[in-house]
C-alpha cells in the first residue's frame, strides 16, 4: 500500500485561510463567533488532504484530521501574524479605527457622559498597536488557534470520513455439542 | 480501555479549565493585585474567540463572562455533552454519530442568526444561549468520538463509522 501523502501542504493551505480570515479588517470578525474562522480553516485542511489521498492509499483517519487540522491552526496564527503586521504597515489599524468611531458614536447616541480618560485609553486599546502587541498577539493566536484548528479538523472528518460499505457480521460458531 | 478513559478524563479537565477560565474572569475583576491582572488578561484572551458585548453576555456578579451568551453556551454544552457520556454509555468508548446530526445541530444556530439579519426573528439572549448549547452538547459527542478514535490502538474507526448508530 503506497504512504499517504503529505500532510504539510493541506495543512499550509488551511493556514493560509485561517490567516487571511484572521488578518483581513472586518473579515476578522468571523472569529469572534467562537474562532469560526479558524474551524473552517482546519476543516477545509482535512478536506484537502482528504482529496490528495488515492484509492490505493489507506483511507483518511482521524489521527490524520487531528494532525492536519492542528497544523493549520499553528500555519495560521504565524500567517496571520505576517499578515496583520503587512496591512497594519500599509493601511493603518483600519478595524481599530473603525471600532473607536463606532464606540463614540454608541456613547453619543445613548448621551453618555464620559470623562476625557475614558476616551484616552479608548483610544489607547483600540488604536495604538506596538511591535510587543504583535508578539503578543503571536503568542495568545498560537495557544488559541491550535487547538481551534485541530477541533475544525475533527469536525472536518465528521463530515469527509471515508464512506464503508456495511460489514457482515457473522454469529460466533455453536460450540461442538458433548458427547 | 484504560486509554480511552485517559483521553476521555483529559478533554474533560481541559474543558473544565476553559469553562472555569471564562467564569473566572468577571469573579476576579473586582479583586486587585494578581487576581485583577488574571482577568485582564483573560478577557484579553477571550477576546480573541468572541465579541463580548456586553449586552449579549451572561453577568456574574454584576460583571460580564469572558464570551457572549452564545459561546457560553456552546463551552457550557460541550462540557455537558462530556459528562453526560459515561451516563448514556457504560464506557466513554463510542462510534462516530451520523454527520446529519452535526448538521442538525447547527441548524438552530444557522436559524437564530439567518433570520435575525432578514428581521424575521428577534435574536434574544435566550434563543443564542439554547441555539449554542444544543450545539455544544452535541458537538462534544463528535470531537470525542474523534480523538478516541484517533487514539485508538487498533484504530477501527472506519468500521465503527458502518455502524454509526447513535
Amino acid at each position: 500500500m503506497p504512504p499517504k501523502p503529505d500532510k504539510l501542504q493541506p495543512a499550509l493551505v488551511g493556514g493560509m485561510i485561517i490567516g487571511v480570515i484572521s488578518a483581513v479588517p472586518f473579515l476578522n470578525l468571523l472569529n469572534c463567533f467562537c474562532c469560526a474562522g479558524v474551524l473552517l480553516g482546519g476543516l477545509l485542511a482535512v478536506m484537502f488532504y482528504k482529496n490528495s489521498i488515492t484509492p490505493e492509499m489507506a483511507p483518511l483517519s482521524s489521527g490524520d484530521a487531528i494532525a492536519v487540522g492542528a497544523l493549520a491552526g499553528v500555519f495560521g496564527a504565524v500567517i496571520s501574524t505576517l499578515l496583520a503586521a503587512i496591512i497594519l504597515g500599509l493601511f493603518g489599524n483600519v478595524l481599530g479605527e473603525w471600532m473607536y468611531e463606532f464606540m463614540v458614536q454608541l456613547i453619543e447616541n445613548a448621551e453618555l457622559e464620559m470623562p476625557e480618560e475614558f476616551y484616552d485609553q479608548l483610544r489607547e486599546s483600540l488604536l495604538e498597536q506596538t511591535l510587543g502587541d504583535l508578539m503578543l498577539s503571536f503568542f495568545v493566536e498560537a495557544i488559541i488557534y491550535t487547538p481551534f484548528g485541530l477541533l475544525g479538523g475533527l469536525l472536518g472528518y465528521a463530515i469527509f470520513k471515508p464512506k464503508v460499505p456495511p460489514t457482515v457480521t457473522t454469529a460466533p460458531p455453536l460450540p461442538s455439542p458433548i458427547v | 480501555m484504560r486509554q480511552e478513559g485517559f483521553i476521555y478524563t483529559v478533554l474533560l479537565c481541559a474543558t473544565l479549565l476553559w469553562c472555569f477560565a471564562i467564569l473566572a474572569a468577571p469573579l476576579f475583576i473586582v479583586s486587585d493585585g494578581f487576581l485583577q491582572s488574571s482577568s485582564e488578561f483573560l478577557y484579553h484572551f477571550f477576546g480573541r474567540v468572541c465579541h463580548q458585548f456586553d449586552e449579549r453576555s451572561f453577568h456574574l456578579d454584576g460583571q460580564k463572562l469572558a464570551v457572549c451568551a452564545r459561546c457560553s453556551s456552546i463551552y457550557f454544552g460541550f462540557f455537558l455533552g462530556l459528562l453526560s457520556v459515561p451516563i448514556f454509555r457504560r464506557r466513554p468508548a463510542m462510534p462516530f454519530p451520523p454527520r446529519w446530526i452535526l448538521f442538525a445541530a447547527v441548524l438552530p444556530m444557522v436559524l437564530d442568526v439567518g433570520l435575525a439579519v432578514f428581521n424575521l426573528h428577534e435574536s434574544a439572549l435566550w434563543t443564542r444561549a439554547l441555539s449554542g448549547g444544543v450545539f455544544g452538547l452535541i458537538v462534544s459527542y463528535f470531537i470525542l468520538a474523534g480523538f478516541l478514535a484517533a487514539f485508538r490502538r487498533d484504530s477501527d474507526d472506519c468500521q465503527s463509522a458502518t455502524a454509526a448508530h447513535f
